[in-house]
């Protein structure tokens, strides 16, 4: 820029009308210039012809400056502009800023993709039309109007989703622009289009919704079949429990033939019964009737009910279980189940001559019932599979012991189901310990 | 010795029932569905009906409740395969005098069936 200082002249008339040399003159101060001028040519006849170049010489390098001046604060512009629009053409949401009569200022190409904003109406430039597009793209475009308008007179941010008239699915933020004065002059929406995220999200909730249906319904078809299986299982046994009866002598072959039917008959029941158990828990069916239970009182009956089958392994029963242990909160049925399955795993995997200890202490608020076995124990890399169906141990002669393989899958969602756990611990030829604790009740 | 009725779909859970009570001495008549039943309950005079609750007809639960219309005492007891908790004292509620579950113990069920019997009068 040429300095106003190349015209001493014109320097010095400006610095007594307080302009400043470096910044373009204001108009008030162009004013008094030109009275200073006009009032300088009157007073000075004596060298009127100098003043006179003097000025033609100003007014040549006043345009200069004008031009000059004027270069400037457009190529600024340009450039600022220039910043602007690279700023809003590279960011990956769609921009629209709008002012306060909603006339957009400036949006990006994203935008006007999302907003589906006619080519030939783009060219065109119409600010107000545009924005008029830009809304009427939305589903719901009567509530947005409302709620922008509502929005330019709050200064707060807004977030909200907007649901296009093409079906996709916009996540809008809308934040107010002010001058350094605080007055809101206008709105800058950032829009990203989440359809793709929100299809994902939707199909993923919908595999969720139809994998649960049909485990339900595999459930509920489970435990339907299972007390259809049962009437069958019913003449199967009786029947052969029936001829066992019978006066006339059977041969040995034949006896034994049909004690296999009754056993095998009533092993598949039992496997029925635990999958109807299994498939009852898994379909929500299971309803506990929670009571208080004196713990010795469910030992007992657990212990009772394994005992023909300890005495004819030879292991030994051994209760333990001090009186002033306090109640527990459980279904009674379910109680004795779970104890059931864990005193008749312990004894199937101890060998003659081994014990079986059943004993109960008050652990916090719960009771722990542990039940331990001087039985073969369980290697470490088998202990992960405890839990599952039909993950049965195997005895170390490779026998598979009686039961169903499903006994502690059931057991652990039994214990689950009263707010309790189970936890085991095992030495490999030493034995095992299983602990379930059980809330106090 | 008392007259039972056996009302039950299954032919072999029928016939064993019904051999099993032939066994201790009573007198057994069966029938495989509801109107079966009713048509039996017609004709002849039972000390006791040992019930299915599915059974086609209606369902044990509807005979049930015709014979409670005009005779509260004899014996009627429920005879299912189903085990859910609940189930007992739910038949008790709706007028059985006694519920027995499948599967039977063929050694017990005879002495359990005439548990439920009224002594001579």
């Amino acid at each position: 820029m040429m300095p106003l200082t190349q015209h001493p002249l014109l320097a010095q008339l400006l610095r007594r009308v307080g302009a400043n040399e470096a910044e373009p003159p204001t108009l008030d101060a162009w004013r008094d210039l030109l009275k200073l001028v006009s009032q300088m040519y009157y007073e000075s006849d004596h060298d009127r012809d100098t003043l006179e170049r003097s000025i033609e010489n100003s007014s040549r390098d006043m345009q200069q400056l004008y031009q000059d001046l004027k270069h400037r604060t457009e190529s600024e512009r340009v450039e600022q502009e220039a910043i602007m629009r690279a700023t809003l053409e590279s960011a990956i949401e769609g921009i629209m800023i709008v002012d306060n009569k909603r006339q957009v200022i400036a949006m990006n190409k994203r935008f006007a993709e999302m907003a589906q904003l006619p080519e030939s109406e783009l060219a065109q430039r119409d600010q107000r039309v545009l924005a008029a597009l830009a809304v009427k793209s939305v589903k719901t475009a009567e509530s947005v109007l409302s709620r922008i308008d509502g929005m330019q007179e709050t200064d707060g941010t807004w977030r909200d989703e907007l649901e296009l008239i093409n079906g996709s699915v916009i996540d809008y933020f809308s934040a107010p622009v002010r001058t350094p004065d605080g007055t809101q002059v206008a709105r800058v929406g950032f829009f990203r289009d989440i359809t793709a995220e929100r299809h994902a999200h939707q199909q993923l909730e919908q595999a969720r919704e139809a994998a649960e249906a049909a485990s339900k319904a595999k459930s509920l078809f489970l435990a339907n079949i299972s007390h259809e299986l049962r009437t069958p299982l019913t003449a199967v046994i009786g029947l052969a429990d029936l001829l066992l009866l019978e006066r006339d002598p059977l041969v040995d072959r034949q006896r034994e033939y049909l004690e296999g039917i009754a056993s095998s008959g009533r092993h598949l029941l039992a496997l029925v019964n635990d999958v109807l158990d299994l498939a009852k828990i898994e379909a929500g069916k299971q309803e506990l009737t929670l009571r208080s239970i004196p713990v010795h009182e469910a030992i007992e009956e657990g212990l009772t009910a394994i005992s023909p089958l300890a005495n004819a392994r030879g292991v030994s029963l051994e209760p333990a279980t001090r009186n002033d242990v306090p109640n527990v909160r459980a279904d009674r049925v379910r109680l004795r189940q779970i104890l059931y399955n864990l005193i008749s795993n312990a004894v199937k995997f101890t060998d003659y001559g081994g014990v079986v200890r059943v004993r109960a202490r008050q652990d916090g608020d719960r009771v722990a019932i542990a039940v331990s076995d001087t039985g073969v124990g369980i290697a470490p890399a088998d202990l992960s599979r405890l839990y599952r169906s039909f993950e049965q141990l195997k005895l170390p002669s490779g026998d598979r012991p009686g039961g169903t393989g499903l006994g502690l899958a059931l057991t652990k969602r039994l214990v689950e189901m009263h707010g309790g756990t189970i936890d085991v611990e095992s030495e490999l030829g030493v034995g095992t310990t299983f602990t379930v604790r059980i809330p106090v009740g | 010795m008392a007259r039972i009725l056996v009302v039950e779909d299954d032919l072999w859970s029928r016939r064993l029932v019904f051999e099993l009570l032939v066994l201790r001495g009573h007198d057994v008549l069966c029938a495989a569905g509801v109107s079966d039943g009713r048509a039996q309950l017609d004709s002849v005079r039972f000390d006791a009906v040992l019930l299915d609750i599915n059974i086609p007809g209606g369902g044990g639960e509807l005979l049930l409740q015709e014979i409670r219309e005009y005779n509260t005492v004899i014996p009627v007891i429920a005879f299912t395969a189903s085990a859910m908790a609940g189930d007992r004292e739910r038949f008790l509620a709706e007028g059985f005098t006694g519920h027995l579950s499948k599967p039977i113990d063929v050694k017990s069920f005879g002495e359990t069936v005439e548990s439920y019997l009224l002594p001579p009068a």
